[in-house]
């Protein structure tokens, strides 16, 4: 058994500066505003405030359809082995699947070539199945809510 | 008091170590008191406390020595006699010598020595005693934290007040100090530690004083903590802010020049550090010292510092520079700390000593500047390095040069020259001719880091002369060179500055910002002998100024010279130099001035005005000038208007009005004269339109009659009463003299109104709007003239539809008649007189003019306004006219009080419903306007009828029209018969509920609550009501989140909910979606059972909303569904409240108010979170009893075995998790006997799709057994702790709180059960009486036991039910009787001891039938239960073996380990035989003969977690200590006595246990014991009689299905097994639930260590665990 940390000098990525909405001033009533890439991260942004540091999430890794309903997150691991991914990606898709309306489809993956078991990942963060069976798992559930809780508490 | 054996029982309650701290204060103000009041004297009380003070028991000898210092402490103002405060002082100071005692002696020297300016202070020589003794005998640094502080501050006392008698002891009490300092950590100690080495220094001045020939040793002590660094956190209360200890430090190390040889060393080297913190210290510190230790000393250090100083400005510098507006006034870039500290120092150096600034004069490095700013000309260009070069001796030098007018004149004479050179400046020749120097002009040197320099310079030399000016009369800086070479230089100066400005670009901003910069600092000079001259001053000036009107849009540069004009203006008008205010009023206002007027310039018409405004507003000359102007130009332009119908002459003009009403108007108070100017603007404005009889041009912008209208109506507010007066004469007659008038003599008949239209001229429309403005302007004190016919003018006006008349008609009869002083009487017209015009008489003599018969006869009635409100004649156009003209004079009136706005009010009601009186049908579009009016009426309004306008504002006259209104809109709703006029009534209601004070609605939710609703409802059908429905909304979001609304939204949650889930799809209004939302979130922290039943309805609505097209919308949506999901939350504020029961009235502990407590709901597997507020006078903590809490001891709540309790004033959150219990649980207080009246039901349900295993029940009833004594429990805590006997038996038992009619005054304080017949309930049970068994059983029918103690059991049917304290049953009652019978309920005690006192009522309460239709019940059809006899063992505990565990096999067949343990009374000896339990002894209990006793001081849980030692044993036995026959009828003496000890079990994790109890007969014949395990729940395998034989025994247990419980009663002289795994890791407590035998001991913790596992690890403390006070002396 190796004890000792897997990463133990993280590689902290410098938190980018979120951009502010600018068209906040749309005053018509009955304007429809679709979800978009920024919504999307500023979902993800309060949660994974700490977790961003260490785990590179920007706006351009998400790529969303309004009218589609179609979102896919794409997350960057700091290390090629990294034993957190799964409970991160599971983390994200909770996270989504809370707050975004159910006709959306939602995808979360790895970036291509930054973990070892990268199709395994991108499977098992994917399949229905799994994923409700994990949330079946209280110990699980319980991982995901703390990576969950807001991280100014 | 004085009562001899009151006071020694206050001296025995302080003495005893093992009473709580809150006890020892009590006695302690008792005493204080008595003191004071005089009733006791010192002498008697030290003869009374001769005892504690000699006795050879330390502890009691060191308490009573505490005791008399704390009192003295106490008593620290009251005059005493010198001798006694000798012979107390005498005593003290010998005590100081015995360690023991040390505490208390210390404390009372202390508190001695800080006596002053009363009688009885100690002497010089007692001191000098105290402090010799303290030398000698105390070792500072071997005593505990509390005492060192203590000495520290005797030691401070000492020199600060015994200054003579100290110098007396010399050596020894420096001496002293040093070794009390050695080695000191506290920051609290050292904090005074400090400040004494600061009163030595002090004390000991000379060169051959001890002070000076120990400096090296001293030094030593106190830098060794130079730089303070500081581990403690930031949130420690107690400790001190880092600042002040080093500020204390600092000013130890400064206090004495002695210290200078080894500090300025030490302080240099630390400021090299690599620690911004040791920087900062050390230049503070380095400025106190050079303060301190004088210019002498410090020559030595001064290349050394100087070279310090500078690393840290390099280093501390950034390079970039902010050119923005705000930093034209400061030094314009940000100094980190270390900067700011550096130039102070600089500064202090350059004050105390002049030749410091020869170091700078010669530094290469400065000089160096001086030749490489010419190399580059712009700021762009430069490199940072230079940059910074610059900036950093740009500092230096102006730092010094501020410092003092020599160190100026140095600086000047040395370096301006040079830089003068380097720029290409000349000296301006005597005769003011300017010398240019060859091949150079001026343009072409404009170096920027030299402009810089210059500025820095220059402003540093204005600070000094404002800094000498006001120590000195005498201006004299025109004696001073620096003053001299700036005036050499100053043309050229300017110039070079104008060029910077001219020749930069818009868009280099850096330039500009300099040069202007330049300009205001050679603009800034004062005084008489400034060194610019006049004109040089006007070219500046003349600069600026044409900088703003030359550009044609706004940009940096443009905004960089207004601002500077500004500064410049008000610092002139602040100096009063009146020359230069002259070439400013010339220069830039005229210019400005003329702008405004002259209409034809490049630059846009807003910017001129802002320019203008602005730079006017620096003083009242200018703004005088300004109005004029203004009045000008607008005269000019309207003018040219109407006359030559030019409309382009016009556009600026509501401009011109704006910037007046917005600029100047609020302004009036500040300017002396400008409220004058401006009626004068208002009067010729008024000469205007008189004037413009001739119109050319019909057209009249809109914009300009409303910014006409505004200006007028303000200008009016805020003049003064005559100058109203002139302004409405003079509108009155221009509004006489138009055509206007004709309209008075218009006929108010309806023919003539008919034919009315909109018809007026734009000039009479001005005219008119005009003159309202002006009426609703005026003051109640103004006279108006011919007020009855203007009346009839606004009159016909409003009719017409010209709103501003309507509300000069409110205002009018608002005003009229109340203001004070003959001028209202001119108006020859009273309110009534006013009224009658508008409600009758105009129409009754229109009548006779009028040839309609018809109308003649329908208005003979009495209110004909009235009448076309209603619609009895006329067009809808003029009823809809009529209904908002009335609403605005309802206003007026409603606003001053008048009762006639209520006939107004029950017009426009009358308007809303469906059909008038006659039976004509309402248009809809009247009923609108009807509704509107109400909005008119509540609402306040900008334009009319505010405070601005004098208007008459009665108190309350909201509150008081919503209290007339309501009802009758509510009683019209009900009977309303269209849905149009349902709508309407709703629409008017909603106007009155959201514009009175929320707090009105508050008081009365419960019955607007449902109104509200409907309300909402009702007005979400149709968009047209989307504003009204929003603020009805904000209304209820206002009561929800109110303490005082929480009662009726709880009642009506459902409600509200289904009402807020509809409005989360509303489509019309976006924020009312929000808002709705909003609403459901914070509807979501009620109280659970509440809400839990809707949660499916409001995740639903949630979930739809997060697909909502609105990205706000969606973000609540969000939000509220995280709050839906997570866990519950509750608020448990325990407080006293008065109750009354048995014919008396007590205060009693409750959670929220209370009694019993509320039932909180939860899933099985849930987490709540409680958070619990102490608002009680004593402390308090919380306990969920029977929930297992897994790994999380830190909420189970026993008082100092898991927490500290919560003191009161503050909180604590339990998270509370359930895990393995079903059904009902409950929770209680958990701290002394709080628990009596803090208890209530936990109800859990199975999770779904998880069913129940038995039939579900119809109802669920929960039903807590009680007991109450009619005196404060906590006196008859009090008193049986003192005496050592039992304590007083109850006074009643109670069910639900209700004693029942067999008690007396009870007979409607009885719980009464009402049940439908074939129905079936869920009684819900605990046990909450704190020391009785209780038998209980229901007249005639069968109780089902379903579950015990949180678990299932086999269904048991019973005709009575045993129940235990702490235990909690399951029963269902199936309601099978006759109807027509009453039946009782009743429970009573089971008490197996004859000896021992108990209390032997019965409590009843009734079950009743509902669908019994007898009215009338005979006695004998009433049924009283059957109950065992009190002493009934065997069925008691047959009903006990009869429960079983639902499921079968789970209970731990091995064991790894077996702890028997007796539980028993005991007795202990008391002195004298002076308690009152048997035999003169004291009552004890114990388990293994080990009597717990309670930590006081830190809990259990806190000992373990952070190791703390010395709080608890670790040796409890698992087997008693003496085998002797436990349950004998006789028993030897000697096994009475227990030991006294806290001592706890340790278990590893996962261990299988067994735990034997065993009753003994010690002490009258023994008892049963209901023993209560925390933390889990346990099998209990096997009951018995007698002796327990650990051979036979075990074999006959019941492994099958044994009992799962958290409570088990142990048989009088017999035993139970229970086994459980250790599975649940932390500190659990194991206790009988008679709280009698828990006060007494019979108590012991099992601590559970932690697994090896991840979840078999105690949870980390939650942060606001309650803290707990160690050195507790209060």
């Amino acid at each position: 058994m190796v004890s000792g940390l897997i990463n133990e000098n993280p590689t902290v990525y410098e938190r980018k500066e979120r951009r502010v909405r600018t068209d906040s001033t749309n005053s018509d009533e009955f304007s429809v505003e679709p979800i978009d890439q920024l919504e999307i991260f500023d979902i993800l942004f309060f949660d994974f405030a700490f977790i961003n540091s260490f785990f590179f999430l920007t706006e351009d890794s998400v790529e969303v359809d309004d009218l589609k309903s179609y979102v896919r997150v794409t997350f960057t691991p700091t290390v090629e082995h990294c034993s957190m991914a799964t409970i991160i990606g599971l983390s994200v898709r909770v996270k989504l699947m809370r707050s975004l309306p159910p006709r959306y489809k939602i995808d979360i993956r790895v970036a291509p070539g930054s973990h070892a078991t990268e199709a395994a990942l991108n499977k098992q963060l994917n399949d229905k199945e799994r994923v409700a069976a994990a949330l079946e798992n209280p110990n699980l559930v319980e991982m995901v809510d703390e990576c969950l809780s807001p991280s100014f508490e | 008091m004085a009562a001899p054996s009151q006071l020694t029982e206050h001296l025995e309650t302080f003495v005893d170590v093992t009473r709580s701290p809150t006890h020892h204060a009590d006695s302690l103000k008792a005493i204080v008191a008595s003191l004071e009041k005089g009733v006791l004297s010192i002498n008697q009380l030290v003869v009374e406390m001769d005892m504690y003070l000699t006795t050879t028991d330390d502890v009691v000898r060191a308490r009573g020595i505490l005791l008399l210092a704390e009192i003295l402490n106490h008593l620290k103002s009251k005059p005493l006699d010198n001798a006694v405060v000798h012979s107390l002082i005498g005593f003290f100071t010998a005590k100081l010598a015995e360690w023991r005692s040390v505490r208390g002696a210390l404390a009372g020297c202390l508190a001695l020595i800080k006596r002053k300016d009363v009688a009885g202070v100690v002497t010089a020589t007692d001191a000098e005693a105290v402090a010799k003794s303290m030398a000698q005998y105390v070792q500072v640094q071997s005593l505990a934290l509390h005492d060192r502080k203590v000495c520290f501050e005797l030691l401070e006392c000492l020199l600060e007040q015994y200054p003579e008698a100290m110098i007396n002891l010399g050596d020894l009490i420096v001496y002293a100090t040093s070794e009390a300092i050695d080695g000191e950590k506290d920051p609290p100690c050292l904090m005074v530690a400090f400040h004494t080495v600061e009163l030595l220094a002090r004390l000991f001045p000379s060169p051959s004083g001890p002070v000076a020939s120990m400096a090296s040793d001293l030094f030593e002590l106190i830098s060794c903590y130079f730089p303070l660094h500081y581990t403690h956190t930031k949130g420690d209360e107690a400790s001190i802010p880092r600042e002040d200890l080093s500020r204390g430090l600092s000013l130890a190390i400064s206090s004495t020049p002695f210290f200078e040889p080894y500090a300025i060393p030490l302080l240099l080297e630390k400021l090299s550090s690599s620690l911004p913190v040791a920087k900062v210290d050390s230049l503070k510190c380095l400025k106190d010292c050079v303060m301190k230790y004088g210019v002498n000393r410090m020559k030595k250090h001064y290349e050394d510092i100087w070279s310090a100083i500078k690393d840290a400005l390099y280093s501390s510098t950034g390079t970039d520079m902010s050119f923005g507006l705000e930093s034209l006034t400061s030094t314009g870039f940000e100094m980190d700390e270390i900067h700011r500290e550096a130039v102070n120092l600089l500064q202090t150096l350059v004050k105390q000593d002049v030749s410091f600034v020869g170091l700078i004069v010669d530094d290469t490095r400065v000089n160096m500047v001086f030749d490489t700013i010419s190399r580059y000309l712009r700021y762009e260009e430069m490199p940072d390095t230079s940059k910074l070069e610059v900036l950093v001796v740009s500092q230096i030098l102006s730092v010094s040069a501020r410092a003092s007018v020599e160190s100026c004149n140095m600086i000047f004479e040395t370096f301006f020259f040079r830089l003068m050179n380097t720029l290409g400046i000349v000296e301006k020749t005597s005769t003011g001719d300017l010398v240019h120097k060859e091949n150079s002009t001026v343009s072409t040197r404009l170096y920027h880091g030299g402009l810089h320099l210059c500025i820095e310079l220059l402003t540093a030399t204005r600070d000094i002369i404002s800094s000498s000016e006001e120590c000195s009369s005498t201006p004299g800086c025109a004696q001073q060179s620096w003053c001299s070479i700036v005036n050499r230089f100053s043309v050229s100066l300017i110039e070079a500055f104008t060029s910077a400005v001219q020749s930069s670009s818009d868009d280099c901003s850096a330039d500009a910002y300099l040069g202007v910069k330049g300009l205001l600092a050679m603009g800034m000079f004062w005084g008489g002998s400034s060194p610019v001259s006049r004109s040089e001053f006007e070219k500046i000036l003349t600069t600026l100024t044409s900088l703003i009107t030359a550009k044609s849009a706004k940009t940096v540069k443009w905004e960089l010279a207004l601002k500077a004009l500004v500064c410049m203006g008000s610092f002139i008008d602040q100096y009063h130099e009146s020359e230069k205010a002259l070439s400013y009023m010339g220069i830039v206002v005229e210019t400005l001035v003329s702008l405004v007027c002259s209409n034809h310039c490049s630059l846009p018409y807003p910017m001129i005005l802002e320019a203008t405004s602005e730079v006017c507003s620096t003083s009242p000359k200018y703004v005088e000038k300004m109005v004029q102007g203004f009045e000008e130009a607008f005269c000019s332009s309207f003018s040219d208007f109407y006359v030559n119908g030019n409309p382009k002459s016009i556009e600026n003009c509501p401009q011109l009005l704006e910037c007046v009403t917005n600029k100047l108007l609020p302004r009036v108070t500040e300017i002396d004269g400008l409220g004058k100017m401006l009626v004068h603007f208002a009067i010729s404005m008024w000469n205007q339109i008189e004037s413009s009889v001739v119109f050319s041009n019909d057209v009249t912008g809109r914009d300009f009659v409303e910014a006409a209208m505004k200006t007028m109506r303000q200008i009016v507010g805020v003049a003064l009463v005559d100058s109203q007066n002139s302004i409405i004469q003079k509108a009155y007659n221009v509004i006489s003299s138009s055509t206007l008038p004709a309209m008075k003599s218009i006929p108010l008949t309806f023919a003539a109104l008919e034919g009315l239209q909109r018809d007026l001229s734009t000039r009479d429309e001005l005219i008119l709007s005009l003159f309202a403005s002006v009426i609703i302007g005026a003051s109640p004190k103004a006279s108006i003239p011919d007020v009855k016919s203007l009346i009839k003018l606004f009159l016909v006006s409003f009719l017409k539809g010209y709103i501003p008349a309507a509300q000069a008609l409110g205002s009018m009869v608002n005003k009229l008649g109340t203001g004070s002083g003959g001028t209202n009487i001119s108006n020859n017209c009273s309110l009534e007189e006013a009224c009658d015009i508008i409600f009758h008489e105009s129409f009754a003599s229109g009548n006779d003019i009028s040839s309609d018969d018809s109308s003649k006869t329908k208005c003979g009635s009495e209110t004909v306004l009235a009448k076309i409100c209603l619609g009895f004649d006329g067009s809808l156009d003029l009823q809809t006219r009529a209904i908002t003209g009335l609403a605005w004079i309802g206003k007026g009136l409603l606003m001053r009080g008048d009762g006639r706005v209520n006939e107004i009010a029950l017009v426009l009601m009358e308007c809303l419903k469906s059909t008038n009186s006659s039976g004509n049908a309402l248009h809809p579009s009247a009923m609108k306007h009807a509704a509107d009016a109400f909005l008119i009426l509540m609402s306040d309004s900008g334009e009319c009828l505010n405070r601005k306008f004098h208007a008459v504002i009665r108190p309350l006259y909201k509150q008081r029209f919503f209290s007339i209104t309501v009802p009758i809109l509510e009683s019209l709703i009900v009977n309303s018969q269209t849905p149009l006029s349902r709508r309407m009534l709703h629409v008017a209601l909603a106007h009155v509920i959201s514009n009175v004070p929320v707090t009105v609605v508050l008081d009365n939710t419960k019955k607007l609550l449902p109104l509200i609703l409907e309300g909402l409802s009702v007005l979400s059908v149709d968009s047209v009501d989307k504003e009204t429905l929003f603020s009805l909304l904000l209304v209820l979001s206002g009561t929800l989140t109110d303490i005082k609304g929480q009662q009726s939204v709880s009642d009506n949650a459902h409600r509200i909910i289904e009402c807020l889930v509809k409005l989360t799809s509303y489509p019309h209004l976006m924020v009312v979606r929000e808002t709705g939302i909003q609403c459901l979130a914070t509807l979501l922290e009620l109280p659970h059972g509440r809400i839990y039943p809707f949660r499916r309805e409001v995740l639903q609505a949630v979930t739809k909303a997060l697909d909502d097209p609105k990205r706000r919308v969606r973000e609540e949506a969000i939000k509220c569904r995280e709050a839906c999901c997570t866990a519950h939350h509750y608020t448990f504020t325990v407080k006293d409240v008065p109750y009354k029961k048995l014919c008396s009235t007590k205060k009693i502990l409750t959670v929220n108010g209370q009694f019993p407590g509320q039932t909180l709901k939860a899933y099985k597997g849930d987490t709540i979170y409680v958070n619990v507020r102490n608002r009680a006078s004593e402390n308090i903590t919380m306990h969920w009893h029977g929930v297992e809490q897994p790994r999380n001891p830190w909420s189970d709540g026993p008082e100092y075995i898991t927490q500290c309790p919560i003191r009161p004033g503050s909180d604590f959150l339990y998270k509370v998790i359930f895990s393995i219990e079903d059904t009902t649980v409950w929770w209680h207080a958990h701290s002394s006997w709080t628990r009596a009246t803090v208890h209530g039901l936990i109800f859990v349900y199975p999770r779904p799709p998880k069913s129940l295993p038995f039939p579900k029940a119809d109802h669920e009833v929960p039903l807590i057994l009680g007991e109450w004594w009619k005196k404060d429990v906590r006196k008859v805590v009090k008193l049986f702790t003192r005496t050592g006997g039992d304590p007083n038996v109850s006074d009643a038992l109670t069910i639900n709180g209700h004693p029942g009619f067999l008690y007396p005054c009870s007979k409607s304080d009885t719980f009464e059960l009402k049940v439908e017949k074939t129905k079936t309930y869920r009684i819900r049970m605990v046990n909450a009486a704190m020391n009785l068994i209780l038998f209980f059983a229901i007249a005639k029918h069968n109780l089902a036991v379903v579950a015990a103690d949180g678990h299932y059991t086999k269904p048991l049917n019973a005709t009575y039910i045993t129940i235990s304290p702490g235990q909690t049953l399951d029963l269902l009652l199936h309601a099978d009787q006759n109807p027509k019978r009453t039946y009782y309920m009743a429970a009573r005690a089971y008490h197996s001891n004859p000896v021992i006192n108990f209390n032997n009522s019965t409590t009843i309460g009734i079950l009743r039938y509902t669908s019994s239709k007898c009215t009338k019940t005979s006695s004998s059809s009433k049924r009283y239960p059957k109950l065992p006899y009190y002493n009934d063992t065997s069925a008691a505990f047959s009903f006990f073996t009869n429960i079983t565990s639902l499921y079968s096999g789970q209970a731990p067949v091995k064991i790894s380990r077996r702890i028997i343990s007796t539980v028993s009374i005991n007795l202990l000896m008391c002195p004298n035989n002076s308690c009152e339990g048997p035999n003169g002894s004291r009552l004890a209990a114990s388990m293994n003969n080990i009597s717990f006793v309670t930590p006081s001081h830190v809990d259990i849980l806190k000992a373990y977690y952070y190791h703390i030692k010395g709080v608890y044993g670790t040796r409890f036995p698992e087997f008693p200590p003496l085998v002797f026959n436990f349950t004998a009828e006789d028993q030897p003496l000697f096994l009475q006595t227990p030991r006294l000890a806290t001592e706890v079990k340790m278990i590893k994790y996962g261990e299988a246990l067994e735990i034997v109890l065993q009753g003994t007969s010690l002490v009258g014949g023994g008892i049963d014991h209901p023993m209560h395990l925390h933390g889990f729940s346990f099998y209990v395998v096997g009951v018995g009689f007698g002796n327990y034989n650990v051979s036979e025994d075990p074999s006959n247990y019941n492994l099958e299905d044994p009992p799962y419980r958290n409570t088990v009663t142990v048989p009088i002289n017999g035993w139970v097994a229970i086994r459980f795994i250790a599975d649940n890791p932390g500190v659990w407590f194991m206790h009988c639930h008679f709280d009698r035998h828990l006060s007494w001991g019979m108590n012991v913790v099992f601590i559970v260590k932690n697994g090896r596992g991840r979840n078999q690890q105690i949870l980390p403390p939650p942060p606001d665990l309650p803290p707990c006070y160690y050195n507790s002396i209060v």
